[in-house]
């Protein structure tokens, strides 16, 4: 009897469980004593400042030991990701993590659900211009309220300003939005060209500009990958701002202290943040459509070319415990192709570049017609990864 | 037989292909697996400030994390105020990689290399 096991199916779930885990319902954890999952960095992208986040967020526990100087090394972090990375490699990346699992689905939506979501963002723009216009001006350390150079611009008065800002950000997001509709032909990023870009990403403003960039509005060395990160905006910003519209005394549905609707136990210092949103916030913003509109071109851009974590974990990828192989003695590379159809990160298995390109989503282990994508696992994760539903490559598989 | 017919129609295939990974090594965790392990336990102990009677770092790193973790930080919603300067000069450096990959590239194609199919 054909089995009717369906990986997609088993994968899809788990990709749910983790988006919840990482940036969902969960975040009530967060406000239980002892806020014990804090202490650990996520292994998957989530933001520090993801109001829905369970744990601590990887990128950013790493940059932030980087920028206390001093030479300490985030020992716990890198020993932490790397014992995971060592055990199952990129999975976490193919399986839990929540922004990957968002880039699947915009690359699978169709025009309808686009639409859904342009309405959707729309809603969240002039609600936010309506409560509190963008741009506006900030307190500063001293509790003085700071206009922004933009609202200089413009006069005074809510209606007018509601709508000055409604038609900037019509202007912004229209021209972004319309780049949902137009007809650009889906596209694959090079393993070498993805290889370049990651290597920056990863060395420049998650490394190098951490260690030794100063941010002078703040005085300190700033996690300058949080400065650009789409999932921050995604994970962090948007609910941050949506909660902040949220009448208090709805918080403690939340888990909220009513004090501090952000964070627990009262440790924010300001109980609004929605006027400290300028242009670098409408810049995110911007950076975070312009992703979405290129993760319904492409599979996976973020994973593939940007995100620090993914790079970290690519190099266990040859020795981790459980990982992708390709048995050279059937595979038909070329003539074949299905796990490139297959493949979220849209790589070719066979390529030697792909290795650490894979997380281990194992679709082509499950579909490849010729079972030449074999999985690699120890016996004690055989309960796992069953013989059964994936093809297990042998000790004794050899090349011709 | 068919079978047998087609698997020798495959191997040359698979051997005139030389980016083919291995297989030969698919067996359990080898030696790097537990090397690479060992140093991340010795790492996340070091971390946690277990190591300090052995001269290993000084204090856990855990309560720094949850310091940072229940502390909203601007960077990562995108608040406060925008630097051209320092964002400008990542986006430079960024073109300037794009550059010399491009150059790279167009000098291994010249010369036969791996990418220059």
């Amino acid at each position: 009897m054909a089995s009717k096991f369906r990986n997609t199916n088993v994968k899809n779930t788990v990709q749910i469980i983790g988006f919840l885990l990482g940036s969902g319902i969960f975040y009530f954890m967060a406000t239980l004593p002892p806020v014990f999952l804090k202490r650990f960095p996520m292994p998957w992208m989530v933001c520090w400042s993801d109001p829905l986040a369970a744990g601590a967020c990887p990128s950013g526990t790493i940059q932030h030991f980087f920028t206390l100087g001093s030479g300490v090394i985030p020992f716990f972090a890198i020993g932490f990701l790397g014992l995971i990375a060592v055990f199952f490699g990129r999975m976490t990346c193919g399986w839990l993590c929540p922004f990957g699992y968002l880039q699947d689905i915009f690359f699978r939506m169709k025009v309808l659900a686009k639409w859904i979501i342009v309405a959707l963002v729309a809603l969240i723009i002039v609600y936010l211009c309506w409560t509190s216009p963008m741009f506006a001006g900030y307190v500063n350390d001293k509790g003085k309220y700071v206009s922004s150079p933009l609202m200089k611009l413009f006069g005074k008065g809510r209606f007018a300003e509601f709508y000055r800002w409604l038609a900037l950000y019509i202007v912004i997001f229209g021209a972004l939005f319309a780049l949902f509709f137009l007809k650009f032909k889906r596209f694959t990023i090079g393993n070498h060209f993805a290889n370049w870009l990651r290597v920056f990403f990863f060395l420049v403003p998650f490394i190098i500009f951490p260690f030794f960039v100063t941010d002078p509005a703040l005085s300190i060395r700033g996690p300058w990958f949080c400065k650009i990160c789409p999932s921050g905006t995604t994970f962090a910003a948007i609910p941050q701002f949506l909660f902040a519209a949220l009448p208090k005394s709805v918080f403690p549905l939340f888990g909220l202290d009513t004090s501090s609707p952000f964070i627990p136990y009262g440790l924010a210092s300001y109980s609004d943040i929605r006027p400290m949103g300028q242009v670098m916030f409408g810049l995110k913003i911007s950076m975070l459509v312009l992703f979405i509109w290129v993760s319904t071109l492409s599979k996976r851009v973020f994973c593939k070319v940007m995100c620090p974590i993914g790079f970290f974990y690519s190099g266990f990828n040859y020795f981790s415990a459980v990982r992708v192989v390709v048995d050279k003695k059937t595979c038909r590379s070329e003539k074949c192709n299905v796990c490139w159809k297959v493949c979220p990160m849209d790589i070719k298995l066979y390529d030697k570049e792909s290795t650490s390109h894979c997380i281990g989503c194992l679709e082509c282990v499950s579909r490849c017609p010729f079972k030449a994508a074999k999985l690699v696992r120890p016996s004690f994760l055989e309960w796992v990864f069953s013989r059964r539903h994936y093809t297990i490559a042998q000790k004794t598989t050899s090349e011709a | 037989m068919p079978d047998q017919a087609s698997q020798e129609k495959k191997e040359p295939i698979a051997r005139k292909n030389s980016t083919v990974s291995s297989a030969r090594n698919e067996r359990s965790p080898g030696f790097l697996f537990w090397l690479v392990a060992l140093v991340c336990i010795f790492l996340m102990l070091i971390g946690t400030g277990a190591l300090e009677q052995f001269g290993f770092s000084a204090e856990s790193q855990l309560p720094e994390i949850y310091g940072t973790a229940m502390t909203l930080c601007l960077s990562c919603i995108g608040l406060g105020e925008i630097n051209f300067k320092i964002l400008g000069s990542i986006a430079g450096i960024l073109v300037i990689t794009l550059v010399v990959y491009k150059v790279i590239a167009v000098a291994t194609r010249k010369t036969g290399g791996q990418h220059g199919k």
